[in-house]
């Protein structure tokens, strides 16, 4: 082998990655060869220092599995919440309760007169919206809706 | 996390890296199909995790290793100098990161992987998905890249005087 084709191979020589034959070629070219000697020598002082192996104390390593631990258990629970077989658990009381919601508001409130005669004043309070306009309406509502609106909305 | 932290060299952005792959790693166990050695398929996520973090990172500031050298040669200097002149720890930690995000990310990722991990050629083929002829080109010159562009801060040993020498 020529001197280029030995520095090809030359930092092989450390890794025991050359065949028998390109060992001893390189070994007997090291014999002769000062640049390629230094070239392996530096190597052996640039290896080190750029590529130590960083060392990991048990604290890190216990922190690390227990981050990981905190991390597959929430993003399971998630996916177990969102997996078809759960999310019937979910799903059938949710549209039940709607469906009992718009009974209530579609069927029950308009066929009890109590509830459906509310004064106007009543129904336009919540869709007032500056402080003005629903302190006149508060103030326009008999006195006695006040009373039991305040422990509607405390009950609530 | 000793890979992660020797291809980052940042300890905080090592372990969050290191929980994304275990994590990542727990919920693709299905696509691990034996083809090549768990250690493996978790190394080969573990590389393409930490270049995407170190693509991102070098969007940011990209050196070549000739201009860091130039800007840099005192404190490279210390950094292989002896313990007398050394630089501080943390000095240190940031100078070699540079020097190394100065290399082409594929010479850093396979240096990584034999110098601090000291892995066989092997099993760092299989890991890049190449061949056992291509990891020992590409390790050879990435050692003769870093070699030549730092040899002027090395010291000299003994190894010219030798009987016989050509040069």
């Amino acid at each position: 082998m020529t001197h280029q084709e030995i520095q090809t191979v030359l930092f092989l020589l450390a890794d025991g990655a050359l065949t028998l034959d390109q060992k001893h070629q390189v070994e007997s070219h090291l014999q002769t060869c000062a640049s390629c000697r230094q070239a392996l020598a530096q190597w052996s002082q640039i290896s080190p220092v750029l590529f130590s192996k960083p060392s990991l104390s048990e604290v890190q390593e216990d922190r690390l599995v227990s981050a990981v631990l905190e991390r597959i258990r929430v993003k399971s629970s998630a996916s177990r919440l969102f997996s078809p077989e759960n999310a019937l658990r979910w799903i059938f009381p949710l549209v039940g309760s709607a469906m009992a919601a718009a009974w209530v508001f579609f069927y029950v409130v308009p066929s009890t007169p109590e509830l459906s005669s509310l004064p106007a004043a009543d129904t336009d309070y919540y869709s007032s919206s500056t402080p003005e306009a629903v302190s006149n309406q508060w103030n326009a509502m008999p006195a006695a809706y006040h009373e039991d609106m305040v422990v509607s909305m405390i009950k609530e | 996390m000793g890979y992660c932290l020797s291809m980052l060299h940042n300890r905080s952005e090592a372990e969050e890296a290191a929980q994304d792959i275990f994590t990542k790693a727990y919920h693709n166990l299905k696509k691990f199909q034996g083809n090549s050695s768990f250690s493996t398929w978790l190394y080969r996520i573990t590389t393409n995790h930490c270049l995407d973090i170190l693509r991102k990172r070098n969007r940011r500031r990209t050196v070549s290793l000739e201009a860091l050298v130039e800007s840099e040669g005192d404190r490279i200097e210390a950094l292989f100098a002896t313990s007398r002149t050394a630089l501080p720890a943390l000095e240190s930690k940031d100078l070699t990161d540079k020097i190394l995000s100065a290399l082409p990310e594929d010479y850093r990722t396979i240096l990584t992987l034999r110098e601090a991990q000291g892995l066989e050629y092997q099993e760092i083929a299989e890991i890049l998905d190449c061949s056992l002829d291509a990891v020992k080109g590409r390790l050879s010159r990435a050692r003769k890249m870093l070699q030549e562009h730092l040899q002027h801060f090395l010291k000299n040993e003994n190894v010219l005087s030798k009987e016989g020498d050509r040069v």
